[in-house]
């Protein structure tokens, strides 16, 4: 135990020496990296009280340029790194400051009162010969009332009550796309993530969207839709 | 890189690591591998494969990205992806191909999630940002043998990577800290909405009366418990001597969460691993240090022939492909051939690298990768797994009314229930809409036979269930229509008497 405890040192000694020498930020092949690791167990059982390294270098192996701060050995990881962590802060602070409360997809929002909410999503179409039919939203001509599990998978019927406006989107571009020249109504209300859970309708069934698509998802002002539903 | 560090520098180095830097012993990050991408498998195989019907059904998909808007999945490209990300998780867990396997998972299973927001909870946004950071924090044998040894007695591990996860952590839980930060939540109003199971409700309330607490009371204590809780856990993350409590209080949050019932996948899992394999005190591990060092980094005898390896690896590829292909899921074939070119890709790597000598590398892990698929695959054919799967995507294409393409899935589901009842009356439904009268009526009588049978085999043992009498008149029914609708109005009657005589018959003593 002793002589592998000397043989250790010596290994280690060389290693300092070559700090010593400035070589700390020297890479050391890879094979000295792999005699550090592999060291008989038994040489490490003490656990040996934690010092700063640069004061206590007998206890420091550097397989690498361990010294040199990270932006220095790996300023692209950094960066990226950085960048990566930023979002993360950007992400959840942008649904904060956003004005949209339903979509909390990067918010680490579980278990939030808006989760438990369900928007309601209704859709209507222009009707076609024989076919059941209802008068249009906006009151011109005669609409089918669409069913949406009908229409998509239960999936999105879901997310649609959610809130997801980007499915809400979707959806009328593929009806209209569809539906070779019929009329597409879509109309969307989500409670008010406030209580009493007022609705604020963030998409109206006023416009024939395939004829108006600019009238799709407005801009919502929350203030003012709740303050009016109240 | 030469250049002496200036006065600054060393000083925010020193506090950095005195505070914050992390430093993990070899044998918890090996573990936390093991264990995260173990799990990952899993849950792609498992719970991600199930759900790949959805992607691109009817058509229609809405991605993250609007890039990708133009590109629509399709279930068996999604299957295949799944398939191939759970095969290549389970290769990084053994530390194979390094963080090329990790890079790989990683791109593989940000690609699905960013292509459509099908399958979006936290939980799916958690492991793509998570295997962002694996792909650069030292998990893989190579860069665990390259990073900085700190301390000769623990062998622990320093690594930025190591950081950013620290702070990715502490990011999440502060997030989920702000997100209860409001009247509703604080009034323990959802704490209440998510207590629905009775048992569960009782200990928590007869808990709060034992500390003086009304109902409403205890639920309010709860919900500020968790809020504050979620903004100490970051600080337990960062502050470096806080760590080994934040060990002791932070997984209680996730191990309520699954006693609760709360179905949110296997989110409380990765997050209990995550916080014992990051957060526990670095003694801990002592025990399994020397193992550690000899199989997670891939560090054998040396001693075995060195053809072992290349044999293995290319059995192994081959019967991954074969067990792939007879999976009971769409998709399969694109699936066996990545896998049969993951095996050929550890096939090279067995010619080329010293490792090929190694007992793990050259025996222990073909072994071990071939018998987790082979497992896999297997309870997969015995479990309701591949009937649950198809009879699901049947359901939808019938609700969407795509009914010629619901009658193939629902003969597929069928398949794999051989005994029990299963589609034939959602198959029957659907061909009468097609109009195939004969083969509908074929579908019903099958479904007459299995409902029977299951009457027959509840009425030995005692009772016939309720659900096994609505099923054989449902049967009965559709069976008759199918005649009715074909003009043979004189066998639906026929079949309506039997209906009668059958259920007497069952109903008697």
């Amino acid at each position: 135990m002793s002589r592998s405890r000397s043989k250790r040192t010596s290994k280690r000694a060389k290693t300092s020496k070559g700090r010593a020498k400035g070589l700390t930020r020297e890479r050391v092949p890879t094979s000295k990296a792999t005699e550090v690791v592999t060291r008989a167990p038994e040489e490490d059982q003490a656990e040996l009280p934690l010092q700063p390294l640069d004061t206590n270098p007998a206890l420091t192996v550097t397989s690498n340029s361990a010294h040199a701060p990270v932006w220095r050995r790996a300023p692209l990881p950094f960066v990226i790194t950085l960048i990566f962590l930023g979002a993360q802060v950007w992400l959840p602070m942008s649904y904060y400051l956003g004005d949209y409360p339903w979509d909390e997809r990067f918010a680490w929002r579980m278990f939030s009162t808006v989760r438990s909410l369900n928007c309601q999503a209704q859709a209507w179409e222009g009707a076609q010969a024989g076919q059941a039919s209802v008068p249009c939203p906006d009151g011109q001509g005669r609409c089918a009332q669409v069913r949406l599990s009908q229409a998509l998978h239960m999936v999105w019927v879901n997310l649609l009550k959610r809130g997801r406006r980007e499915v809400v989107e979707r959806f009328v571009q593929t009806r209209c796309a569809q539906g070779s020249g019929r009329s597409f109504y879509m109309s969307l209300t989500c409670p008010h993530p406030e209580a009493p859970h007022p609705l604020v309708t963030v998409q109206a069934p006023t416009h024939d969207l395939c004829r108006h698509p600019e009238a799709l998802l407005p801009p919502l002002n929350l203030t003012t839709a709740q303050g009016a539903q109240r | 890189m030469t250049s002496e560090l200036s006065a600054f520098e060393r000083s925010i180095q020193a506090r950095w690591r005195r505070w914050v830097g992390v430093e993990r012993p070899l044998s918890a990050l090996i573990t936390l591998r093991v264990f995260f991408f173990g799990l990952l498998s899993y849950d792609l195989w498992w719970i991600g494969l199930s759900h790949a019907p959805r992607y691109g059904a009817g058509g229609f998909n809405v991605p993250h990205l609007p890039l990708l808007a133009s590109l629509v999945p399709s279930p068996e490209l999604a299957g295949s992806l799944y398939i191939s990300g759970g095969l290549l998780s389970l290769l990084a867990a053994l530390g194979l191909g390094g963080r090329v396997t990790v890079g790989l998972l990683a791109l593989l299973y940000n690609g699905v999630y960013l292509w459509s927001q099908a399958d979006s909870y936290q939980h799916h946004y958690l492991i793509g940002l998570l295997l962002a950071l694996f792909t650069w924090a030292p998990l893989t044998p190579r860069a665990l043998e390259r990073v900085d040894l700190k301390r000769s007695a623990l062998n622990l591990r320093a690594h930025p990577g190591l950081d950013a996860l620290f702070i990715q952590m502490a990011l999440i839980y502060f997030w989920t800290a702000v997100a209860k930060t409001e009247p509703v939540w604080l009034s323990g109003e959802v704490i209440s909405d998510i207590l629905r199971n009775p048992e569960v409700r009782q200990t928590v309330t007869g808990v709060g009366a034992s500390l003086g607490w009304g109902e409403q009371a205890t639920f309010k204590m709860i919900a500020w418990g968790v809020m504050l809780g979620e903004y100490l856990a970051p600080l337990l993350f960062l502050i470096r001597p806080l760590r080994p409590l934040g060990c002791l209080i932070i997984p209680w949050f996730h191990i309520s969460v699954e006693w609760v019932g709360f179905d949110i996948e296997l989110f409380s899992y990765y997050m209990i691993a995550l916080n014992l394999c990051l957060l526990s005190p670095a003694w801990l591990w002592r025990p399994l240090e020397g193992v550690a060092r000899k199989v997670g980094t891939m560090r054998g005898t040396g001693a075995l022939p060195s053809w072992l390896a290349p044999l293995m690896w290319c059995s192994a590829s081959l019967a991954w492909g074969w067990l792939i292909y007879h999976l009971p899921v769409a998709g399969t074939q694109r699936a066996a051939m990545f896998s049969v070119a993951l095996g050929a890709l550890c096939l090279i790597v067995a010619f080329k690298t010293h490792k090929r000598t190694a007992l793990s590398f050259a025996l222990l892990y073909p072994l071990l990768l071939t018998s987790c698929v082979a497992l896999s695959a297997h309870y997969m054919k015995q479990s309701s797994f591949g009937f649950d799967y198809y009879r699901m995507w049947g359901g939808d294409l019938s609700r969407r009314g795509d009914y010629a393409r619901a009658v193939e899935i629902y003969r597929r589901a069928n398949t794999y229930q051989v005994t029990l009842p299963a589609r034939h009356a959602a198959l029957g439904s659907a061909l009468l809409k097609l109009k195939r009268f004969d083969e509908a009526s074929s579908a019903y009588e099958e479904d007459v036979l299995r409902w029977a049978k299951q009457a027959e085999r509840e009425r030995s043992s005692g009772q016939v269930s309720g659900r096994s009498i609505r099923g054989l008149k449902r049967a009965y029914e559709g069976w008759a229509r199918s005649y009715e609708l074909n003009g043979q109005t004189q066998n639906a009657r026929l079949i309506r008497q039997q209906l009668q005589l059958e259920l007497s018959a069952l109903q008697a003593p």
